[in-house]
């Protein structure tokens, strides 16, 4: 049995060790793992300069910002804004922070605003643990990050202490499956073999219908419950966290690019209020405001309880617009 | 649970390390850990359905002893029946139930009667039709006075619920497996290398060959209206080494994860498409499935013996069943018939078991006629499958048709065709390795490279294809029978 093991050890090592190697020469396209940001990108790419503001984020995005809406109200107000909505479906905040990383590396963009859907960070459900999706951005600085970020977690309970447990556990692996390019010859392959079909006007915006009975007291509760959170000032920020926004900050700032987090209706935790009030005032919208829209928060506007539909995209996009107007407004007062 | 996922690859070091680090003192211990570690593997899919399982090991546990107790005919023509019963019932109702309805229905309505009864949304049980052969294998046995029946309730829970093989095959024979619950086991530690060899082929098979294959051969088949001769035909050659790949490396996973628990299971393929007529292509497909209804079915019919048209009756009845085996649709009836079609020539003029022994058995390359043979046989295959996969028969006769039209000698058009250019080396490597293997238990068997640097850099570059091709769980064709 021993000499069994130790086979299977000695072989594992090796094979970590060629794998290793071949994750630097292996041609992979960056994106992968998110056919639908690749899809978006793609289409875009010869033309990034046409294009001076960009949204990211998740299905929240993707069904909630129509850049259509954005830009024509640009337009009333005499700004000359082109944007496209590069947001994709279940796209978190680590994903999120590598596709901007990447676009800053790899592209020439410059002089423009991104904006981004304001997230929490989120463990790795363990049937997901081995999709493409969430191998491809993983990486040891993402994993040092999240070392941090649960070190810096406000731990009070046994469960808090599992729950950063399972954050350490679920990226360990991730990151490990990514050392082992698992699934990454995928990566070789053309996406025309997708299934998953484009689903996107062409400034990146995809509609949903209402898809079933909207529960109000469920969309309300958002409201009600983002209220008392943001009133509430129990939670400390994580410190981690906050490391990460700024350096994606100031590294956009290099490119004279200005970073905005925008906040979706959903439920919100404790953490990631503190995280959100603690965000420098021109990187934000104001919540206040946010959670003073009371159309966002209407049944009627909802595709389902997640998604905003058509007319709640066109409400949450004017609402953007009109606040991204005042940042800039405040940002040139001050600048005079 | 499935062999290629993750949940698979960590289940099995943790079973592995218990059954030979904690439980390896005692056997009835072991078999403990056996079946529940077995009804975790199988409840993982779907718990509910864990009952199915128990009921039909109660059922045929008791069916056994109680055949071991009792001499008198009667009594124990009831108890077989009782086990025939129950199980054939459980796959009766889970599978074909709808099949029947609906086409009682279209034929009631044909002779202008409108049948009210609505079809039911009833869920498959994950590898029914296997455990349940498996089990009435047993409970014949004991009928026919060839086996004991056994006294110990785990082991027999253990073989009928065994994980390596429940889901998906090789379905075994009490005759073999049984006894093997009974003897305590010692980890061996050739046993334990091949058992993982054979793993690592298996997941090629299934991860590497399979599934991209699954690819072309998935989205050629969606779209066939619209695909040339040649793209069709191109097609049904992905599906043919699809199902090839997915089901043989299925049973390779399974032979050698018994083998590291110290278990033999029996082979299930032996290189198939090497194979120079459509009898010696039964032979060496699916042998598990085969040899049971031979012993089972045909055997008990008459089998061969008997006038020529008993013999055509035969044959047709169990290719026939086979095909219904493999789910309720009329394509897979028309697939077994099609290979009865192609199997009686050799049976009625006596040449069914004129190429028994492997093909090239002492050179390295075949002759030009048994080239000549292979590719028939092959392509005769090629064609039976396209029933096999096809969505009802007029989607595989258009196929077919659309397949043998004057576009075949066009050049094959499909959008995803430059990924080709990395699938052919690696459809070379298998090839190679398979035609070189092919005497072997199976192909990346010891004996295949005498070189051990060669023999090793192979593993690793099999490895490396496993990990590099993985894809997000993709299930197993031969689950859903």
């Amino acid at each position: 049995m021993k000499k069994f093991l130790n086979k299977i050890l000695i072989f594992s090592i090796i094979l970590f060790v060629f794998n290793l190697v071949l994750g630097f020469i292996l041609p992979i396209r960056t994106y992968y793992g998110n056919e639908m940001f690749e899809q978006k990108f793609s289409s875009i790419k010869n033309d990034l300069n046409d294009y001076n503001l960009y949204f990211f984020g998740s299905s929240r995005i993707v069904n909630g910002i129509n850049p259509k809406v954005f830009d024509s109200v640009m337009q009333v107000n005499d700004r000359d804004i082109n944007s496209y909505n590069l947001g994709s479906y279940g796209t978190w905040f680590n994903e999120n922070i590598f596709l901007i990383n990447s676009i800053l590396n790899d592209t020439s963009i410059k002089d423009a605003t991104f904006m981004i859907e304001f997230q929490q960070v989120m463990s790795v459900p363990w049937e997901k643990i081995d999709n493409h999706k969430n191998i491809y951005y993983q990486s040891s600085d993402n994993f040092t990050f999240i070392l941090n970020y649960v070190l810096d977690k406000d731990i009070r309970t046994f469960r808090d202490f599992l729950i950063g447990v399972h954050y350490i556990f679920s990226y360990s692996i991730s990151e490990t499956l990514n050392i082992f390019n698992l699934g990454k010859l995928k990566g070789l392959e053309s996406y025309s073999h997708s299934k998953e079909s484009k689903k996107f006007d062409n400034k990146g915006f995809f509609a949903i219908d209402s898809r079933k009975e909207m529960n109000q007291i469920t969309i309300s509760n958002y409201q009600s419950k983002g209220v008392q959170l943001f009133q509430a000032n129990e939670s400390k920020s994580n410190g981690a966290f906050e490391k990460k926004i700024n350096e994606i900050i100031k590294k956009a700032q290099e490119r004279n690019i200005s970073i905005i987090f925008i906040l979706t209706p959903k439920n919100y935790t404790k953490e990631m209020v503190a995280n959100y009030k603690t965000l420098p005032s021109e990187n934000k919208i104001d919540y206040e405001k946010f959670l003073d829209q009371t159309s966002l928060f209407e049944a009627a506007n909802w595709g389902d309880h997640t998604h905003f539909n058509f007319q709640g995209a066109q409400y949450f996009t004017e609402f953007v617009a009109k606040e991204f107007l005042i940042l800039n407004r405040n940002e040139a007062s001050e600048n005079k | 649970m499935l062999f290629n996922s993750l949940d698979f690859a960590i289940f099995l070091p943790i079973v592995f390390i218990l059954y030979w680090f904690v439980f390896n003192k005692n056997l009835k211990w072991q078999n403990l850990l056996v079946a529940a570690a077995s009804y975790v593997f199988y409840g993982w899919w779907d718990w509910r359905f864990l009952s199915l399982i128990l009921f039909s090991t109660l059922v045929d546990y008791f069916v056994g002893v109680s055949l071991g107790k009792t001499e008198a005919p009667t009594r124990r023509k009831v108890l077989l029946w009782i086990s025939i019963l129950v199980n054939l019932g459980f796959l009766g109702f889970f599978k074909y139930y709808n099949f029947f309805l609906d086409n009682f229905k279209s034929a009631f309505s044909i002779a202008g009667y409108e049948l009210n009864a609505n079809s039911l949304n009833i869920i498959l049980p994950v590898g029914i039709s296997f455990y349940t052969f498996q089990t009435l294998s047993y409970t014949i046995d004991v009928y026919k006075e060839r086996l004991e029946p056994t006294k110990n309730f785990i082991s027999f829970a253990a073989f009928v619920s065994f994980f390596p093989q429940l889901v998906a095959g090789p379905i075994e024979r009490a005759s073999n497996l049984l006894p093997q619950f009974y003897k305590p086991r010692k980890f061996e530690y050739s046993q334990g290398v091949d058992g993982m060899r054979q793993i690592l082929w298996g997941l090629f098979k299934k991860v590497v060959i399979a599934d991209n294959c699954a690819v072309y051969a998935n989205h050629i088949f969606e779209n066939s209206a619209d695909m040339s001769g040649s793209t069709l035909a191109l097609g049904a050659v992905f599906f043919t080494f699809q199902i090839y790949g997915d089901f043989s490396g299925y049973s390779d996973i399974a032979i050698g994860t018994a083998r590291l628990f110290g278990f033999n299971l029996m082979q299930n393929f032996a290189s198939p498409y090497f194979s120079r007529d459509i009898a010696e292509f039964w032979r060496r497909w699916h042998i598990s499935l085969s040899t049971w209804f031979r012993d089972y079915l045909y055997i008990p019919l008459g089998g061969s013996r008997g006038g020529t048209l008993m013999k055509v009756r035969n044959t047709f009845i169990i290719f026939i069943v086979s095909g219904f085996w493999h789910g309720a649709n009329w394509t897979f009836i028309v697939w077994g018939a099609l290979n009865a079609v192609y199997f009686l020539p050799l049976l009625l003029t006596n040449k069914n078991r004129q190429n028994m022994e492997v093909v090239a058995e002492d050179s390295y390359l075949p002759s030009l006629k048994e080239m000549g043979q292979m590719t028939l046989t092959f392509g005769l295959t090629v064609i039976a499958w396209v029933f096999f996969r096809a969505e009802n028969i007029g989607h595989a006769v258009s196929y077919l048709g659309g397949m043998f039209s004057w576009s075949f000698f066009n050049e094959p058009s499909y959008s995803g065709i430059s990924f080709l250019k990395t699938l052919i080396p690696i459809l070379i490597l298998f090839f190679t390795v398979e035609w070189l293997g092919r005497r072997n238990q199976y192909a990346l068997s010891q004996g295949l490279l005498k070189n051990n640097v060669l023999r090793k850099t192979l593993y690793l570059t099999i490895s490396i294809l496993v990990l590099l091709f993985y894809g997000q769980n993709q299930e197993f064709i031969y689950f859903q029978f």
